[in-house]
């Protein structure tokens, strides 16, 4: 609760500063206020502390996933000085707008009643529409944030159905209400209950981006500002499981029998199609958005063996998928600086010019395909034994399957930087301040390979 | 304390070839590594050799930091490979030219694979296992890509999109083994072997881990990547591949297949063993036939690895420790091989065997020794391989008589094209190309002393290492 507090007040310093054109302060700000908030997020763990009538639940599981999102945005931070170096106009809103999109994400993971399930999620979606059109001279960036927003308010509106049908069956949006509402009523299931899970279900697969309501995932991806892209991929996807979880967890565990088998459906298309269709990108933002809807197929299946309060696997699995992200981005948005474009073949020779950020990648690539020892693989191997010791055989089956056909596409930029020759040319623009920043996130993901136990074991 | 070692230490010199410090120097700093990491396998293997029932172990709990628990044992049959392998890469990295394009990423390369052979051949928790069996694949992978010859990308490319297939196969069986075992579950090697695996359950868990090890030893039909990899990569690529590499798949055997699926072993091998014979014959047949020298040596390691795996689920105890000990040989040999052919095309800048002729006399010490390792590869006696052999042949007589005779019948096969290739090369009138072959450097003839020595060695007193194994076949 005080991590929120404490962005928002940052978030409205940025726009004060903005406004007063102090812009030299505004990241120095943003970073201070962000390791400040990762600390007092961090001050509650153990406590279990419930505000507002339980509306905002602070337990580990919060804490845990809230340092994540806050670190993850940081990490995006950490890039936008790189990102943003030639622009003229100031950039407090859209800093301002990460930020909300930020407490947003912190609101979802800690919902403990579905009007703040609703609240955070249009807090996170609204600010993320904006951010998507926020290169407001590009076409792309424009029509990025038009479909987003169209078929985003769209499954908002599903939701907010879903919620209203759960409250008329119940007669209350607070969680354990309902999970004492789901107990009692367990044989037989009103029709307007299950339409109401239904409905609220189909707003959350839209938020992870799982198959059927993918389609908005490449589109967004690829029009948005690489950057805005980041943070969505990392943060929206992370915040969009963590709900998730926390609301199947927190009241529908006892009729796993309604939603279990259509979500084993749902992970077994998202892992394939995603996998599939990843396979003929030849660019590689767009590749990116295809093997993220493949991820939420992944993380899909944290939700469907989820068992008690066994979160580690998907916080692991979190992790994992964030920091490969951030990083696999940041290389893309070098070689994209530097060369012009998003396609695998601007990635030629890159390892002869600049091998950090070709060992950057590559290990992030191999993350991300799950090849040992990387973090990859250890989250993808506890999701897999966790669901596997539930009977999944054939969902992991499949799941390793899609595993298998990634390998392939991670590495045509992989096999682009190191075997194909470069086209020769100067690098346009200077990008050796990359170096310190790749660095971090070299040292970051080795570091988070060394000690996945203590990841998982956490909540 | 040995094992991790014999792990570590590879693993930090690659670390620190990689920030490229040390240069021109990097060759010098790898060998002097692996030298010691060799020394240090020597003394582990004797404790092992010493009290052969229980073997070195250790283990780092490291379950709460890690997610996984770091369970090494270096029992009788890891040593044979743990001392395979550290015996064979100081050869390789001497072996390899000093004007080597980028050498420092090289030779990190090889060390980083040394480091992961050894976890694979010591792992004792399932896990462990495949992380390393997997980590292997990546340095082979960037060494056949980057300092490979023609179409060296692609048929790298092709190679690991194979074996990651084959290993993913790998994955789903260890997943399923691990829900079988008791609660709380575990990945530990011992707690699968105390598993009563049902028939039926045996049946998709023998295919899945056949699967993993047929593409990696590779067995007929599934070796279609094998000849092109040879070919592809550079020599000393191709050493790590057929010396070490490739045993990969057939310890697993042993250390999987046999205790594990061991009905099916007993009654589904009358299905599999056709098939593995006739790729041996297939082989053979191939390397009759072939032009081309190094294409011949990987058909000729296709045909001898095939007759390893078909004495290895034979199901018994000789046709098992002859293949043990065959592998063993074949590391040793196949290198010795490489090395003939590294310094044929070397001196005379071509692989096509009809180029090539009358070495034998302008460079009489490399004749002598080629002759040797040739010798020891269609198993004389007194060589390392007949041992193998004899023991592999006698439990394929023991299982099944048709199948012993075809076998038996491809070794005459391999004295054919060995004979003949032996002929072409080493005989007969010289051809422009080797009118100048000088003969071996004291340094080139050192190389050879470790394989030498090892082929009698072996050849002569096997049963240092047959007694030694008898515990692990039981």
């Amino acid at each position: 609760m005080y991590a929120i507090i404490t962005i928002s007040i940052v978030a409205i310093l940025i726009l004060f500063l903005g406004a007063i054109r102090q812009t030299k302060f505004l990241l120095p700000v943003i970073f201070v206020g962000l390791i400040a908030a990762f600390v007092v997020n961090l001050l509650g763990w153990n406590q279990n502390i419930h505000y507002i009538n339980e509306m905002y639940i602070n337990d580990n599981f919060t804490i845990a996933f809230n340092g994540i999102l806050i670190f993850s945005t940081l990490l995006v931070f950490m890039l936008v000085p790189l990102y943003y170096v030639s622009v003229k106009h100031t950039m407090e809103d859209t800093y301002a707008l990460i930020l909300f999109a930020l407490i947003g994400g912190l609101i979802m993971t800690a919902f403990g009643n579905l009007v703040m399930l609703f609240l955070g999620i249009e807090t996170l979606s609204l600010s993320l529409y904006l951010l998507a059109g926020s290169k407001k001279e590009d076409r792309y960036s424009n029509e990025a944030a038009m479909k987003y927003f169209l078929t985003g308010s769209i499954a908002s509106g599903f939701m907010l159905f879903g919620i209203a049908f759960l409250y008329g069956a119940c007669g209350s949006f607070n969680m354990g209400a309902i999970q004492t509402y789901v107990t009692q009523h367990q044989a037989a299931i009103p029709v307007m209950f299950t339409v109401g899970l239904i409905l609220i279900a189909v707003g959350l697969i839209f938020k992870i981006g799982a198959v059927p309501f993918h389609f908005w995932v490449p589109d967004v991806y690829q029009g948005s500002p690489t950057l805005i892209t980041t943070f969505m991929a990392t943060v929206g996807k992370i915040a969009a499981f963590a709900a998730f979880f926390r609301f199947v967890n927190a009241s529908f565990m006892s009729i796993d029998f309604l939603w279990k088998t259509p979500l084993v459906v749902i992970a077994i298309a998202t892992i394939l199609y995603g996998n599939l269709t990843a396979l003929y990108q030849n660019n590689t933002k767009r590749m990116m958005a295809y093997s993220a809807i493949a991820h939420a197929g992944y993380m899909l299946i944290a939700i469907i063996a989820i068992k008690g309060n066994d979160a580690g696997v998907l916080l692991l699995y979190a992790v994992a998928y964030s920091v490969a992200t951030i990083t696999a981005f940041t290389v893309i948005m070098m070689v994209r600086r530097k060369t012009g474009s998003f396609s695998i073949k601007s990635f030629n020779g890159l390892a002869k010019q600049y091998p950090l950020a070709a060992f950057a990648l590559t290990i992030a690539m191999l993350s991300l395909a799950g090849i040992p020892p990387l973090i990859g693989f250890s989250a993808k191997y506890n999701l897999f034994a966790t669901a596997i010791a539930q009977g999944q055989l054939m969902l992991i089956i499949i799941a390793i399957i899609g595993s298998m056909i990634s390998v392939y596409y991670y590495l045509r930029p992989v096999v682009a930087m190191y075997f194909r020759p470069t086209s020769n040319e100067e690098p346009l623009h200077p990008v050796s301040q990359y170096k310190m920043t790749i660095l971090v996130f070299v040292i970051l993901l080795l570091l988070a390979s060394i000690v996945p136990g203590l990841i998982i074991h956490l909540i | 304390m040995i094992i991790v070692l014999l792990i570590i230490l590879p693993l930090i010199t690659s670390l620190f070839l990689f920030t490229g410090k040390a240069g021109q120097q990097s060759k010098t700093v790898a060998f002097v590594a692996s030298l010691i990491v060799f020394v240090i396998a020597m003394l582990g293997g004797y404790d092992v050799w010493a009290a052969p029932g229980t073997g070195l172990v250790a283990n780092l709990n490291l379950e709460q930091i890690m997610g996984l628990n770091i369970a090494l044992k270096m029992d009788a049959l890891s040593v044979l490979f743990v001392i395979l392998t550290t015996l064979l890469v100081p050869i390789i990295l001497a072996s390899t030219d000093r004007n080597k394009r980028r050498p420092a990423s090289f030779f990190a390369l090889i060390m980083l694979m040394q480091s992961a052979l050894v976890g694979v051949f010591t792992a004792s928790d399932m896990i462990l296992f495949y992380i390393f069996w997997e980590f292997a694949l990546l340095p082979i992978f960037f060494i056949t890509a980057r300092w490979g010859g023609e179409n060296s990308r692609r048929i790298s490319i092709k190679f690991l999109i194979y074996t990651v297939i084959g290993s993913f196969f790998m994955l789903v069986a260890i997943l399923y083994l691990y829900t079988l075992t008791p609660a709380p579950h575990s990945f530990s090697f011992d707690s699968f072997y105390q598993l009563h695996i049902p028939y039926a359950a045996q049946i998709p868990l023998f295919l899945a881990f056949f699967l993993a090890f047929a593409i990696k030893i590779p067995l007929f039909p599934f070796h279609s990547w094998q000849v092109e990899t040879y070919n592809a990569s550079p020599v000393q690529g191709s050493m790590l591949l057929a010396g070490i590499m490739l045993k990969m798949g057939l310890y697993g055997i042993v250390r999987f297949l046999i205790p594990l699926c061991h009905d099916v072993v007993a009654n589904g091998s009358l299905y599999v063993l056709p098939i593995i014979l006739f790729g041996v014959i297939y082989g053979a047949i191939i390397a009759i036939n072939q032009p081309n020298l190094k294409k011949l040596i990987a058909f000729a390691s296709l045909a001898h690895v095939g007759i390893i795996a078909l004495g290895l689920l034979s199901n018994n105890a000789y046709g098992i420790e002859g293949g043990i000990l065959q592998m063993f040989s074949h590391g040793v040999n196949i290198v010795g091989f490489f090395l003939c052919y590294y310094i044929i095309v070397k001196r005379t800048k071509t692989d096509n065997i009809s180029q090539l002729g009358g070495i034998a006399r302008v460079a009489p010490r490399f004749a002598t020794i080629f002759m040797i390792i040739l010798l020891a590869n269609v198993a004389l006696p007194l060589t390392n391989s007949f041992v193998g052999e004899f023991l592999i042949l006698l439990g394929l007589f023991t299982y099944n008589k048709v199948l012993a005779v075809i076998a038996g019948l491809t070794i005459i096969l391999g004295a054919v094209y060995m004979l003949k290739m032996y002929q072409r090369i080493m005989y007969g009138e010289k051809k422009p190309s080797t009118e100048n072959f000088s003969d071996l450097t004291l340094k080139e003839t050192l190389l050879f002393v470790p394989i030498i020595f090892s082929v009698f060695l072996v050849g002569i007193y096997p049963s240092f290492i047959l007694q030694m194994l008898q515990g692990v076949v039981k």
